[in-house]
């Protein structure tokens, strides 16, 4: 993607006004969205990390950053630098798996490296209805479902010996799908709260976002 | 536990993970600037590089439609692309004129930075459109 786009102008002059620590939080945060992302792909089969090689993480950044700063996507005012970035990713992660999708129904043998397509394709979604399923489309892979479960085990067991009454119902919310918003509602509690009990849950259980590796 | 249930469950889990990272307040990270990851430095790095070719590509692409516009120009002729003109315009573009008639190729790189010759020339391709139309 080398093409300078109808937004470039508007996008520089934006982009001049980002200081470096505001660049250097958004890649944190696009990281950490990258991480939890991919490998959510992976249960549904469509990113597994054959597919993917080390440098999906690296191929959807640079995507995300040019599209800005080269003007193929348009930066809107209502959202700040990485939430900019993290719907770019989105937009484009999408792309990719409908390709994988259309390339596993003509039963090609297997996705090649660089099996990600060649065109400029940007489509604008509302990023926040896919957090808990971006690729609609596909089935859950049950090749690995004993490690799934497994895991799950060993978090509720961690979860009942921690004997913190807060963070159990919070689990249990995670069960049931419950969103960021029902959750602070539920447990009448901020979103920095909930932050916190976050933060805990990754400290008692360290869930990795690699649902293959053991807890 | 069903083997569906729990990959929903990881399913939900990295969902709200990626819902509250969305959301989280810059603040949130200001702990994590001092020990960044290689990933983070690396497109750290590259945005100025990024935002150089991005320039570059900007002014080749702007010195591209100059020149087909400018040759476009040139094709109709200083004498007729005056003809266009009202007697005032004619005297207060009289310097650009002479610039047209002088530009060397070497000037044209530089000229996508002059802003009065290139609304001259935006000047005189609207006239042209309007003769035309």
């Amino acid at each position: 993607m080398e093409e300078i786009g109808k937004f470039y102008e508007a996008n520089s002059k934006k982009a001049s006004e980002i200081t470096p620590l505001e660049w250097k939080i958004a890649f944190i945060k696009c990281e950490e969205h990258l991480k939890y992302r991919l490998k959510m792909k992976t249960l549904y089969g469509a990113h597994t990390e054959k597919n993917l090689g080390t440098e999906a993480k690296n191929y959807y950044m640079c995507f995300a950053v040019d599209s800005l700063l080269l003007g193929n996507w348009e930066w809107k005012d209502e959202f700040d630098l990485p939430q900019q970035l993290i719907r770019i990713i989105d937009s484009r992660i999408s792309t990719v798996v409908k390709s994988y999708k259309l390339q596993k129904e003509k039963k090609d043998k297997k996705i090649e490296n660089g099996f990600f397509p060649e065109t400029v394709e940007i489509e604008y979604r509302d990023v926040e209805l896919d957090f808990y399923k971006l690729s609609g489309d596909f089935d859950f892979d049950y090749e690995d479902a004993e490690k799934y479960e497994k895991q799950v085990s060993e978090i509720e067991s961690k979860i009942t010996s921690n004997k913190d009454d807060n963070l159990g119902f919070f689990w249990e919310c995670i069960k049931e799908g419950k969103k960021r918003s029902e959750i602070s509602e539920l447990m009448n509690m901020t979103p920095k709260q909930i932050d916190k009990l976050k933060e805990k849950l990754l400290s008692i259980t360290k869930v990795e976002s690699n649902p293959k590796e053991t807890v | 536990m069903e083997s569906k249930k729990a990959i929903q469950i990881i399913n939900n889990y990295f969902g709200l993970m990626l819902e509250m990272n969305y959301h989280a307040p810059a603040e949130n990270y200001f702990d994590d600037l001092e020990n960044v990851s290689d990933f983070v430095n690396f497109h750290f790095d590259r945005i100025k590089l990024r935002q150089a070719k991005a320039k570059a590509l900007h002014n080749k692409k702007r010195y591209e439609e100059f020149k087909f516009e400018f040759e476009k120009l040139k094709k109709y002729g200083v004498d007729e692309l005056k003809k266009l003109l009202g007697k005032t315009e004619r005297v207060q573009l009289q310097p650009l004129f002479r610039k047209f008639e002088d530009l060397s190729q070497n000037d044209e790189m530089e000229i996508i930075d002059d802003s009065d010759f290139l609304n001259f020339i935006s000047v005189l391709k609207d006239k042209i459109d309007e003769e035309t139309k």
